[in-house]
């Protein structure tokens, strides 16, 4: 549980990094983040949603983002840049006995 | 409910009333009965035109503090429901799905006729099945434009926005942009050009 | 919240409610801003003269918007942008007078305010708008909402009857006793 909390914060980070990326939108927007702001409550600690949805299937991890970026640049490639930030991410800080993430969804939600 | 007890003019009232609303005159045989009918009508056509009026001075003591509740307003609508159809993004990994929403899409069109001075773009469709990469694509656009505005010219400026900005960020195979223009405008708070 | 497209080559502003609803129905959410500033005040001030009260005038306008938005691509004359909201805003309100409604009897629902003030203070009242307000708070709030949904909101009486779930004979009653209590205390004030 914790790992996660953590791989989708450095994720988050990650992908703002990206030129042309501005805003990241929660992952599942309403249900989660009424889910996160009865967890807080419960817990006492401030509800932050999480901005990288991660999902475990069948084949393995599935990770999503869905982003807002300037029109600086062109939307598919930062899309694309978006992805390969995720995708070294995940190259980079595997450990031996997490499942492989298989998906990498990148949705962009608004440009300009 | 139709007399009340005190009031002898109770009837007369109702009776002039439904003639108000069904937005016809009485007849001059009712109204020059006697004067106090004449009097009872013109009050209850003077009412009505204050009705209408009192609304409108209220309007500009509210306008003022608007700012907060037209925030609160904008916060609770669902934006989600615009989203539309996914336009996917190439990438040579199996691993990716990405895409570009609709509704992002449509924002980039109206950005790009917004910038061509004079015009504001309506709505925007994109015809074709956007979900599969290379199908033939038209977007059909409405705009309105600034009196005085040659029409041809600014269509094609238009024309000329929204291709170039869509080849540019997205992979989509436009095969014509159509623009027609649906409105002609002025500015709200300015006076117009002689 | 971002501010108001006053940097834009055309200022939305200027743009036309037909403009502005099409942008919204594809999900200009900068076009909606323009029309809440542009007919949002109108429907406050409306909303607040069914009501009676401010308080819950700003909820029933915040519910029209909200769903507004929804039903924006349901307008059939972009044009006639101001009547529909208009139209929204009167049903949310009477939403709100029949759920007040339901918490007390219908005979108090009738009772006639209280009696209006001092001649004196009367004759202070300057503008016509006062005067009227000072009027309209001598009626019965049931009075009062038939007479402002039919002059200042242009309902029929059968639209009137259906959404207050009166008789169209009382709503006629109501409104005729609302002008005739109107007329003398105008009288009054001449």
């Amino acid at each position: 549980m914790s790992s996660t909390t953590t791989h989708t914060e450095k994720l988050a980070a990650a992908v703002e990094q990206v030129p042309g990326v501005d805003e990241l939108y929660p992952a599942n927007a309403v249900l989660s983040t009424v889910v996160h702001q009865v967890v807080a409550a419960i817990t006492q600690k401030p509800a932050t949603p999480e901005f990288v949805g991660l999902t475990e299937t069948h084949d393995g991890i599935t990770a999503s983002v869905s982003i807002g970026i300037s029109d600086a640049e062109a939307a598919s490639e930062v899309c694309r840049q978006v992805y390969d930030a995720i995708d070294h991410y995940f190259a980079a800080s595997a450990e031996p006995d997490e499942p492989a993430v298989t998906r990498i969804e990148v949705t962009v939600a608004r440009i300009g | 409910m139709t007399s009340s007890p005190d009031d002898p003019d109770f009837d007369l009232i109702a009776h002039l009333s439904d003639f108000l609303d069904r937005g016809e005159s009485p007849p001059d045989e009712l109204l020059n009965t006697t004067p106090d009918h004449r009097l009872a009508y013109d009050a209850l056509t003077r009412f009505r035109s204050m009705a209408q009026d009192i609304l409108a001075e209220e309007v500009s003591e509210l306008s003022a503090d608007a700012d907060s509740w037209v925030a609160g307003i904008l916060k609770s609508i669902h934006r989600e429901s615009r989203v539309g159809r996914t336009i996917p993004v190439s990438h040579p990994s199996p691993k990716a799905a990405l895409s570009l929403t609709e509704g992002a899409v449509r924002g980039l069109i109206r950005a790009a006729g917004d910038a061509v001075a004079g015009t504001f773009i309506g709505s925007c469709t994109l015809d074709g099945d956007v979900a599969v990469p290379g199908s033939p694509i038209t977007v059909n656009v409405e705009a309105s434009v600034f009196w005085g505005e040659r029409m041809p010219q600014t269509a094609k400026r238009l024309r000329d926005a929204i291709t170039t900005s869509l080849l540019h960020h997205t992979e989509l195979n436009i095969q014509a942009v159509n623009v027609t223009i649906t409105d002609v405008h002025l500015r709200r708070n300015a006076t117009p050009a002689d | 919240m971002s501010a108001l497209v006053s940097d834009e080559p055309s200022n939305l502003g200027d743009a036309a409610d037909s403009i502005l609803v099409a942008r919204a129905v594809d999900g200009d959410v900068r076009a909606f801003e323009v029309i809440v500033r542009r007919h949002g005040p109108l429907m406050r001030a409306y909303a607040t003269r069914i009501l009676g009260s401010n308080g819950d005038a700003d909820d029933v306008v915040q519910d029209t918007f909200i769903t507004a938005w929804e039903r924006l691509h349901e307008l059939q004359d972009p044009a006639a942008t101001k009547a529909w909201l208009m139209r929204i805003t009167s049903r949310k309100a009477i939403d709100r007078i029949r759920a007040r409604r339901a918490d007390q009897p219908l005979g108090e629902w009738d009772v006639a305010a209280p009696e209006s003030e001092s001649p004196h203070h009367r004759a202070e009242a300057a503008s016509q708008r006062e005067r009227l307000t000072r009027a309209l708070g001598t009626l019965s709030e049931s009075q009062r909402e038939c007479w402002t949904l039919r002059e200042i909101g242009g309902h029929s009486y059968a639209e009137i009857a259906e959404e207050l779930d009166l008789p169209p004979s009382t709503v006629r009653g109501l409104l005729a006793r609302a002008r005739q209590k109107l007329m003398q205390e105008m009288e009054e004030w001449r």
